[in-house]
């Protein structure tokens, strides 16, 4: 898709970081935007900020880990906007534990609002998208650590990894029924957002966050330090995310220094190496 | 005076109550963008707070933020003393502050019944007395009183008798200030919106959106941005 003129996007997670930057690319392109976040006063207050008139917008609070709520979200862009061209599966949520330190409702929590949310809004977008004149695109964002395992971050990385996997194969299905819906995968590295304080937003099903052991808390830390401290920004990874759709290209990793990690960890499969360890 | 000169509040100040979540937020962000400086309350201070920050950074104009439950009249009294203060005179006021209260009306009780009206029709009366006072001493002012289309048309999907009591009262109220205080040169009006989603409207608008929406022209809730226009049109030397 190369004309995003009066054409629709879907963006989860849009009150801030990688969703608002998606958000801002996409007013730029000249897209309309269905813009989703549990947070409803700051995605009020960002959305305001877009400077679209409200004909070419809607707002949704929503629980991407409730599949009622993206089908809500799903049946109001289909019969507002009529069609849905670009749908990313964004919003995410991090949590630092060792693995073992994790309860159920933890691993809910993230599994939840990183996968299930992908698989929810899958199953409410692609149906109808396949069903459209027009050519659509989905882009799921990952994280470098759906292709790592990064230590202190297993629940992220299994959700991750899960997304990773998810959308490899929609992309051999869809390529082989040479669908009009193409799909792309983002994997950035640490990004400056607001995700190290995921907690905050934390559902309240999913209880209280039980504080982390003095063996968690080194990981805590190295993640907040890590959140703030890369070079690249949300804003770069919405451009390279409409780069990569308009070029149809399927894999988006912005952070090119992990190139080296991902060859490592390759080659320890490939060569039965216990796991190299990552610093 | 042209027309731009018309809508023109550059440099104004408003008191806008509930100016934290929901309209209130949009009708601050509003007038923050035509210029007008603002104090913004609401129960919750802190809520207050961090809008303020986030209207300052983004437009420059100065905002007050202070506590206040307008059904207490002494809360409003001091609301009014303390903006004055701040800001030397206040030129609009918005009535936002509002709960509502969803109830059955052959169950709903008492209390509930009173609590509504205490913030929506008290808060709004008190408001309007305490800044009233300042604005006839200066014979210049404007009041927006936020009604509902509750008032005007009742609604099969949601039954919250003391909400659209309140909010008719509210036109009621505000028809008699604009009579009585237009001697001195205060305007007073009222906006009835129609629904927006917001955290008073969420549960409703989840069970019967789509009922709802089927007897929208334009297929679609209001907008974040489409209280603006009315409230500063009506804020404005323009109405």
């Amino acid at each position: 898709m190369i004309d995003y003129r009066d054409k629709t996007a879907v963006i989860t997670g849009a009150a801030g970081g990688i969703g608002l930057a998606l958000a801002r690319r996409a007013v730029k392109e000249g897209m309309k935007l269905v813009l989703a976040d549990i947070q409803r006063e700051k995605l009020n207050s960002a959305a305001a900020r877009l400077g679209l008139h409200d004909d070419r917008l809607s707002l949704h609070t929503v629980d991407v880990s409730l599949e009622r709520d993206v089908a809500r979200m799903a049946d109001e862009a289909f019969s507002r906007f009529g069609e849905v061209h670009l749908l990313c599966n964004n919003a995410g949520v991090i949590m630092p534990r060792v693995t073992w330190e994790y309860c159920a409702a933890d691993w809910e929590w993230v599994l939840g609002v990183n996968l299930w949310s992908v698989i929810h809004g899958v199953r409410h977008f692609v149906p109808r998208m396949l069903k459209q004149e027009s050519d659509s695109h989905i882009v799921n964002t990952a994280s470098v650590a759906g292709l790592l395992s990064t230590p202190g971050l297993a629940a992220y990385n299994v959700s991750k990894h899960g997304v990773v996997t998810l959308s490899e194969t929609l992309y051999s299905e869809l390529t082989a029924m040479k669908a009009r819906v193409g799909i792309s995968l983002l994997c950035p590295a640490w990004v400056p957002t607001g995700i190290d304080r995921s907690d905050h937003n934390r559902q309240e099903r999913f209880g209280a966050l039980v504080p982390a052991s003095d063996i968690s808390v080194p990981y805590e830390d190295r993640m907040a330090k890590a959140v703030r401290s890369d070079r690249l920004t949300a804003d770069d990874m919405a451009d390279a995310v409409f780069e990569a759709v308009s070029e149809n290209r399927f894999y988006i990793i912005p952070h090119d220094r992990i190139k080296g990690a991902l060859k490592l960890r390759m080659e320890d499969i490939l060569e039965a190496r216990n796991p190299t360890p990552m610093n | 005076m042209n027309t731009r000169e018309l809508f023109d509040l550059g440099g104004k100040t408003a008191v806008v109550t509930g100016g934290s979540i929901g309209l209130g937020n949009q009708i601050a962000w509003g007038l923050a963008e035509a210029g007008v400086n603002l104090v913004l309350c609401a129960r919750k201070k802190e809520r207050c707070d961090a809008l303020a920050e986030e209207i300052r950074r983004e437009t420059g104009v100065r905002v007050h933020s202070l506590g206040c439950d307008v059904s207490r009249e002494e809360e409003v009294e001091r609301l009014a003393r303390e903006s004055l203060a701040a800001f030397g005179a206040i030129d609009i006021l918005i009535n936002n502050a509002g709960i509502s209260w969803a109830a059955r009306p052959e169950e709903m009780s008492a209390v509930d019944w009173q609590k509504v009206l205490d913030v929506n029709l008290n808060g709004t009366f008190f408001a309007c007395k305490h800044f009233g006072r300042a604005m006839i001493t200066r014979r210049s002012g404007c009041i927006v009183n936020l009604s509902s289309i509750m008032a005007i048309k009742a609604e099969r999907v949601m039954s919250a008798p003391s909400y659209s009591v309140s909010k008719g009262a509210v036109i009621t109220l505000t028809r008699d200030l604009a009579v009585q205080w237009g001697r001195y040169k205060i305007r007073v009006n009222a906006v009835a919106p129609g629904w927006f989603p917001s955290h008073m409207t969420e549960d409703v608008i989840a069970k019967f959106g789509d009922e709802m929406l089927a007897r929208v022209p334009m297929g679609r809730f209001g907008g974040i941005n489409d209280l603006k226009g009315v409230i500063v049109f009506l804020a404005s030397a323009a109405a």
